[in-house]
């Protein structure tokens, strides 16, 4: 599984990628929209963990975008606040694993990233009935 | 005026709402980078368990990331800080210097979220007038902020200062003032009341592209903001 990661604070997402890399999971970072859908066009990514407020193209309209172009991906929002409005994207289902609040331990980002696969597989089952 | 007065406190509710959530935002991420540092921290002392060596200069690195995080967040708290005691403050003798530095700092993320960029140019000494604090603070805010959806290709709003004996003005520049619908235009009903209360006043020139707040020296006793 790979997995891209995207927030305009780097020092931040760059530690992230670092410390799954570290549990054996492929993770690349960008530091803006721009610089995700670039990476995205190079790699498959089976999972994208965005932060929902950015600079310019936040992560809701990124995920639109990648969504748009790669329909199999999945996504995982993070958050400085979980407010109400902010966590009612999660409840949309399509494609959306879940949504965490900052600062979130990695063993449950790894918990949700792992999730994902079952995630996908119960969706194409809801599908099939 | 009891109305606007009213009207005036509903609204800043509404505007230390929005700085502080803000504000609350940001020491997040501080608080988000600090947490994924210290946790590499710990993924490398578990990997030292097992024979894979430290290195001394990623720890220090690491180290030295982790201790300006702390000075990031320990300098968002003192703006909170100044905000919050802002608010407390009756019609005074103010420095008009430091209420817009305080502003600028405010409203850094609202435009770093329109990727706008505000360069100030303003006095260093302090320039002093009469007004209620945190009024003045919410009139400054409200313009500096409309106005960032109204720049040009640049996407920069450069704020300068000039005062005389009788008032000193705030001057917001480049604004594309085509860019103002009916319901953004300033100055609104909230603009209004506001530089109302402080005896202010809110002016566009068409020619130089520019919004100028207009706040006089002294204020009539007795003729500014509730509680004052």
């Amino acid at each position: 599984m790979r997995i891209l990661l995207v927030d305009d604070e780097q020092e931040l997402v760059s530690a992230i990628a670092e410390r799954l890399s570290i549990r054996n999971i492929d993770a690349d970072w960008a530091g803006n929209a721009q610089e995700a859908l670039k990476l995205a066009e190079k790699k498959t990514y089976d999972l994208a963990v965005l932060d929902i407020k950015m600079p310019k193209i936040g992560g809701l309209k990124l995920k639109k975008l990648l969504h748009e172009k790669y329909p199999g991906m999945k996504f995982i929002f993070y958050t400085g606040h979980g407010s109400e409005e902010e966590f009612k994207i999660c409840e949309g289902g399509n494609q959306v694993v879940d949504c965490l609040t900052k600062p979130f331990k990695i063993e449950v980002l790894i918990e949700k990233i792992q999730s994902s696969s079952t995630h996908s597989s119960s969706e194409k089952k809801g599908q099939e009935k | 005026m009891e109305n606007g007065f009213n009207t005036i406190a509903e609204k800043g509710l509404g505007f230390f709402g929005k700085i502080t959530a803000s504000i609350s935002h940001e020491l997040k991420n501080s608080l988000a980078i600090i947490n994924e540092k210290a946790g590499l921290l710990e993924d490398f002392a578990l990997m030292a368990d097992k024979g894979i060596p430290l290195d001394p200069e990623r720890m220090e690195l690491l180290a030295g990331q982790i201790i300006k995080q702390i000075g990031r967040a320990n300098d968002i708290i003192r703006t909170l800080n100044l905000f919050a005691h802002s608010a407390e403050e009756p019609l005074k003798n103010t420095d008009l210097v430091q209420v817009l530095t305080l502003v600028i700092r405010l409203c850094s993320r609202f435009a770093d979220m329109k990727s706008v960029t505000l360069a100030p140019d303003i006095p260093t000494d302090p320039v002093t007038i009469q007004t209620h604090p945190f009024f003045a603070e919410h009139l400054i805010c409200h313009c500096l902020t409309a106005a960032m959806d109204w720049t040009g290709m640049e996407k920069k709003l450069n704020i300068g200062m000039e005062h005389t004996d009788v008032d000193v003005r705030i001057h917001i520049f480049p604004i594309d003032i085509a860019k103002q619908s009916d319901k953004d235009s300033v100055p609104d009903q909230e603009t209004q009341m506001l530089a109302d209360v402080l005896h202010a006043r809110v002016e566009q020139n068409t020619v130089s592209n520019m919004l100028s707040l207009v706040f006089p020296r002294s204020i009539p006793s007795g003729e500014c903001c509730p509680g004052a």
